[in-house]
């Protein structure tokens, strides 16, 4: 009876694994009781792709470290409630959280329309920048991704940088799955365009 | 650009990278914050959205007596149109009597007797004095032929002559 009942999808049995690169379930059950240990496991786990979306979306600057935090604690907020059953990864699950945030924060114009570019931040990746050509590339993206529509940008920092398939971005970007994939196609033309003019300027 | 090259290099897209006691101070901020905002799993209910109900409910109890003192205190009026027409029709001849009109206007009495600063003097007569007035004086009431109408069944307006 159980078996058919799984079968049909009527209900799924608690996963014992996380998937792939995930947290391990019995770290992210100790952390929805709000163990201390098992949060700071929680968020060492997940702060980099976290940081990594929210500076490629919103500019580099201090204020990616503020965003990541509210992140952090709107999750934290919601973990309890978070079902290790759901058809979204943890990764995906805080990923989304951090879309919103951006989307809130430019709401209430605490952040600028447009991703930042900055020269050289401490907080930045050493390794790229440090030879003078990929400098350039780094700085060419800066500026591309700066004339995107956020949506799109979004779209294509999900599906290029943190490997999401069309429904997890949908899902994120709580839009259909046809959109996201005229998003991504206009993105990619988008990005392309730009980076070869920015080349050519350079 | 092709994108078999574009997506390789995307990988050199700078990005922001935490400090290292960023994750010790998150969960500082979760445990502080949670102390008063996460109970049992369950998110507090937002105050918004409390004021809004509280908005809606005191809405519909003032639309509601608004409406039960707008029922009881409406006036039961009469019908402003007629509720029956007689359908047969009819002719209407008649004849209306008219009173003569008295000889000379108030202008005309007015010129006469111009206003003073006196008192017009006041003529005492007695009922013997007072002459009768004679049958010639006094103007016989005219007949005005009223106009004689057909009215067509079911016409409203109907045809009048003179």
């Amino acid at each position: 009876m159980t078996l058919a009942l799984v079968e049909n999808g009527l209900e799924r049995p608690e996963p014992t694994q996380a998937p792939p690169g995930e947290l391990d379930v019995e770290t992210l059950r100790a952390a929805q009781k709000g163990d201390r240990a098992a949060l700071e496991r929680f968020v060492r786990h997940y702060q980099t792709p976290v940081f990594a979306f929210l500076s490629r979306l919103t500019g580099r600057g201090a204020h990616v470290d503020d965003l990541a935090q509210e992140v952090f604690l709107r999750a934290y907020r919601a973990l309890p409630r978070y079902e290790l059953r759901s058809e979204a990864r943890l990764s995906t699950w805080l990923l989304s959280i951090a879309f919103r945030l951006v989307q809130d924060e430019r709401k209430r114009r605490r952040l600028p329309l447009a991703p930042w570019v900055e020269e050289d931040s401490p907080g930045s990746l050493p390794s790229p920048d440090k030879v003078p050509e990929q400098r350039e590339l780094a700085r060419a993206f800066e500026r591309a991704a700066a004339e995107l529509p956020e949506e799109q940008l979004a779209t294509f920092l999900l599906t290029e940088l943190h490997g999401l398939d069309t429904a997890e971005v949908a899902r994120v970007t709580n839009t259909a799955q046809g959109t996201v994939k005229t998003r991504l196609f206009r993105a990619r033309t988008r990005l392309r365009e730009l980076l070869r003019a920015i080349w050519e300027e350079t | 650009m092709t994108q078999e090259r574009l997506t390789p290099s995307v990988r050199h897209w700078p990005a922001e990278v935490p400090a290292e006691d960023f994750a010790e101070r998150a969960v500082s901020a979760m445990l502080a914050a949670g102390a008063t905002s996460r109970t049992n799993g369950v998110a507090p209910p937002k105050r918004t959205r409390r004021w809004g109900r509280l908005v809606l409910l005191a809405a519909f109890v003032s639309a509601s007596a608004w409406g039960a003192y707008r029922e009881v205190s409406r006036r039961v009026e009469a019908p402003s149109i007629a509720l029956f027409e007689g359908d047969t029709p009819r002719v209407v001849a008649s004849s209306l009597e008219f009173s003569a009109p008295r000889s000379g206007g108030v202008a005309e009495r007015a010129a006469a007797a111009p206003m003073s600063d006196k008192p017009a003097p006041v003529r005492v007569v007695s009922r013997e004095q007072e002459p009768a007035p004679s049958l010639e004086s006094v103007t016989p009431p005219k007949r005005v032929p009223a106009p004689r109408c057909q009215c067509a069944p079911g016409f409203v307006v109907c045809g009048c002559s003179d």
